[in-house]
């Protein structure tokens, strides 16, 4: 990257509340919200918990008066991009060049169901078209720039669990080449039946009576991932905008790389590779420089080891390692963006966010499982799909 | 960043041409592609017309584990992406796959898997009986993947969902990763299969065709959903001159913009649409008097027409009439996240074969929506700037450009 | 039984998420009711279901009003009745 580009505006939607503090005060004191799932029938499951939103209010965000077409999937977008907007205060700028890219794996499942349910109880005619708009990949963040008219580029991206993280990728590369004054990017899921049944069906999901059901990335007892859901946005523009306007920087986004591995035996090495891209800022290695990796486990048997076992490989001198997943459930599309933000807030704060659930770790790597007050200053995130898609992002204090 | 991309490679299949050959024959002698869609959708369904590929040949393309495992949606993306890398010469072996990207644009995605082996009826009754390749294949993302796997491509590789704009979308933004330096090729465009989900959705707003796909005439009803892909091989001229592959069009620039006003009404006094091609002629660095033809979105539906024809009547001023339009669409249907793929395909042979593709369909053109339409087949002229349009949902506007190469 | 303006009201009140009484009988489903061609099309469908009668998408634009409904509703079953 030839400039930085500043986070200027948070948006949080998620399972540990709606704004930083809450957020930052649950991740610290290691809240586990997860639930059992009383929103559809679990019963034909394995599994019966996630980690669900459920006290979410859109009107308290979403400024249209009719949102009943609205899926929650758009819900959460609308509410966290516009969070994001009016934390860099920029509700009064020429909205020609703010504009949104919204990540996410699953998109209007809701919308696309309904009509599918429709259909099967009543056939073509009973179909109810208010939810047919949603079915397009794009609702979500289109329905976000008619809300807060951003008439900038929209764009839609999907690398499935890393889709939130390249979205905030994508809102870079956008501001690279001065297609926008701002960008509002991030990444937004919703918790949903045919979700949860297809991990289900799986294998992939944790289950098991007397507490055997908990996501507990990295450790030794882990036995499978839990879902969750929410919407997690930033507003990202060049340092010298950010100067100009006056507004406070969070964090400088320095360099990022994403990546394809086409190969199921070689994870570990496609996963290091683009850590080590993102790691090479103009030809000078951060490798050391790095104080904390926001790492993506989430519980997984094979997938927890792969991580670790690259991090291990790509870091010689024990950086940190944190990773929300204990606290939040896999928010699949969403997660690279809470994996961003943990980075973002530990730099704001000076100290690193401590690991849910993890006792026993699988590698003798610095993972934080206690809340540590220490200096924050290059951060790597991370964001990892199974199906071959990688995303990392560098992180350092403004 | 001030790389030049070009157009190095290209292939795609729609409804009329189950290859990139006999499609694009189809297209020039203005063959559709139409067919009574019984053998597909439920019979009970009013609306019997589709641009389904009755002769897809997937064993041409594909291995039979790629054929047993993706959905039908990626399996047409692979098809059009190995035409176009085969057309291309690419050394796959020579090639750093590491600065190989694949971005792929698509609607419905892989909503096709959430509708084979009687799903709807399984999982409504009996959720046991749903097959696991409901859920396996249910995964939008493998449609880029696919293509990475096939070739081993270890770069970028994403899926763009603008609607019926992403396939347009994703080369706007394979020639930016060129331009950043993030890929020495990308291969873009989009995919898409037909599925039942857009017929229902369509049907109840009212806004399919019951007899065919009539863009800007006057009894236009609406659209006939096909399904297809186009592809196309961009690298940087130095990448392309330095391998000795064949360049076969310039592909001098694009823009985006968005409507921010409706989900799925466009803004019909074409004001939006009109800054989006101006952007695009700055970008691209050509005078809106030296385009020669343009590849209109041209849906068919009331309100795309009128916004597009009030777009270039905005954007082209006195000069509205001079440039050759067409849409495709009025042949192989809209493909949604396909068409911006095909129609640049479209856009790059017309440029190879200096021919225009004609519209058919139309009897008489809606007052006051009258362009330069081209209606003749085969039709020979001097291309040497193509404008393609797509408007998506959620008012996602894209503008690519196009030139000859000299 | 319901008069049939009552029944109508009733599925734009649904279609448009307000209460009956929030609205009056004359304003525009676009222009003061925030509404779109979806809901529009929405509303035609259960108008149909509701009354057994056809409303050609023609006939669309020359009912955005709940007044306008009951006149088109009105005329059609008189058609049919005849």
């Amino acid at each position: 990257m030839d400039r930085a580009i500043a986070i200027t505006g948070l948006g949080i939607i998620s399972n540990l509340g709606f704004n930083s503090q809450d957020y930052w005060e649950n991740r610290k004191s290691k809240q586990n919200k997860s639930s059992e799932i009383t929103t559809f029938d679990t019963a034909n499951l394995k599994a019966r918990k996630a980690y669900p939103i459920s006290n979410f209010e859109p009107k308290a965000f979403i400024e249209r008066r009719f949102i009943k077409p609205l899926d929650q999937v758009t819900k959460f977008c609308i509410s966290g991009s516009g969070m994001a907007i009016k934390d860099a205060k920029l509700e009064n700028t020429d909205k020609t060049r703010v504009g949104l890219v919204a990540g996410s794996k699953y998109h209007g499942i809701y919308s696309i169901f309904n009509i599918k349910e429709t259909y099967h109880q009543g056939g073509v005619d009973e179909v109810s078209p208010v939810f047919f708009p949603g079915t397009v990949f794009n609702a979500s963040g289109a329905q976000a720039a008619i809300e807060w008219k951003l008439t900038g580029p929209n764009c839609t991206v999907n690398t499935g669990m890393a889709s939130g993280l390249t979205a905030i990728i994508k809102g870079v590369e956008y501001l690279l080449l001065d297609k926008a004054t701002a960008m509002i990017s991030g990444g937004n899921e919703m918790l949903f039946e045919y979700t949860m049944n297809k991990y289900d069906r799986l294998d992939r999901l944790s289950c098991g009576e007397n507490d055997e059901e908990q996501c507990r990335p990295f450790d030794e007892r882990r036995n499978g991932m839990m879902l969750g859901e929410g919407a997690c946005y930033f507003s990202l523009e060049s340092t010298e905008s950010a100067q100009k306007r006056q507004v406070p920087v969070y964090a400088e986004i320095i360099n990022y790389s994403y990546n394809y591995n086409p190969d199921e035996d070689s994870i570990c090495e496609s996963f290091i590779d683009c850590m080590q891209q993102a790691l090479m800022v103009n030809g000078e290695k951060y490798n050391e420089k790095i104080d904390l990796i926001v790492a993506d486990g989430c519980g997984d048997l094979q997938l927890d080891m792969i991580m670790a076992k690259a991090i291990q490989a790509t870091f010689n001198h024990n950086p940190f390692i944190t990773s929300n997943k204990g606290c939040l459930g896999h928010t699949l599309g969403a997660s690279g963006a809470f994996n961003l933000l943990d980075g973002v807030l530990c730099i704001q704060n000076q100290a690193i966010l401590p690991v849910q659930n993890l006792f026993d770790p699988i590698l003798p790597i610095n993972f934080v499982t206690e809340f540590k007050e220490t200096t924050v200053k290059n951060v790597l995130i991370t964001s990892f799909d199974p199906d071959g898609n990688n995303a990392c992002v560098l992180l350092r204090k403004a | 960043m001030d790389k030049k991309v070009v157009v190095t490679g290209y292939g795609a299949l729609a409804c009329n041409g189950n290859n990139t050959d006999t499609f694009w024959d189809a297209i020039l002698n203005g063959k559709d592609g139409y067919s009574d869609s019984h053998r597909y959708i439920d019979s009970e369904f009013p609306f019997k017309l589709c641009g389904l590929i009755n002769n897809f040949e997937a064993e041409k393309f594909l291995t039979h584990d790629e054929i047993a495992s993706l959905d039908r949606s990626a399996q047409l993306g692979l098809a059009a992406a190995t035409m176009a890398i085969k057309k291309s010469e690419l050394n796959i072996n020579l090639i750093d796959k590491r600065r190989v990207a694949v971005i792929m644009g698509s609607t419905c995605g892989t909503n096709l898997a959430v509708e084979i082996k009687d799903f709807v009826k399984n999982w409504y009754t009996d959720r046991e009986k749903v097959d696991t390749e409901n859920y396996t294949q249910y995964n939008h993302s493998s449609i880029p993947n696919a293509i990475s796997k096939k070739f081993g491509f270890k770069g970028v590789s994403y899926l763009e969902g603008t609607a019926c704009a992403s396939g347009n979308h994703s080369i706007g933004e394979g020639i930016d990763l060129i331009k950043l330096g993030k890929a020495d090729v990308v291969i873009c465009g989009g995919a898409e299969a037909l599925n039942l989900l857009p017929h229902l959705g369509f049907n109840s707003i009212r806004s399919l065709a019951s007899k065919k796909c009539a863009p800007f005439d006057k009894n236009r009803e609406g659209i006939v959903i096909g399904e297809g892909s186009g592809v196309l091989v961009l690298e940087s001229e130095d990448h392309a001159k330095a391998r000795g592959g064949n360049i076969y069009a310039f592909l001098k620039g694009w823009s985006a913009n968005c409507d921010a006003e409706n989900i799925t009404s466009p803004i019909t006094d074409g004001t939006r649409c009109a800054q989006l091609i101006d952007i695009c002629l700055a970008n691209a660095g050509v005078n809106r008097n030296d385009i020669d033809y343009i590849s209109l979105h041209g849906t068919g539906t009331p309100k795309n027409d009128e916004t597009e024809a009030n777009a270039l009547r905005l954007s082209f001023g006195d000069n509205w009439m001079r440039p050759n339009v067409s849409s495709i669409k009025s042949m192989i249907g809209h493909t949604f996240g396909a068409a911006g793929g095909i129609e640049a395909v479209i856009s790059v042979m017309a440029i190879q074969d200096q021919k225009m593709p004609p519209q058919i369909n139309l009897s008489e053109v809606q007052k006051g929506l009258e362009l330069n339409f081209v209606t003749e087949t085969q039709k020979a002229a001097a291309i040497n700037n193509v404008l393609s349009l797509s408007f998506g949902f959620g008012g996602c506007n894209i503008a690519t450009l196009f030139s000859k190469y000299n | 039984m319901e008069a049939i303006v009552e029944q109508v009201k009733e599925i734009v009140a649904n279609a448009i998420d307000l209460e009956v009484g929030e609205f009056g009988n004359d304003e525009h489903l676009y222009n003061d009711l925030g509404a779109d061609s979806v809901i529009g099309f929405e509303i035609i469908t259960k108008l149909q279901k509701k009354f057994g009668v056809t409303i050609d998408t023609k006939d669309a634009p020359t009912i955005m009003t709940v007044n306008k409904m009951v006149e088109l509703v009105n005329a059609k079953m008189a058609t049919a009745s005849n």
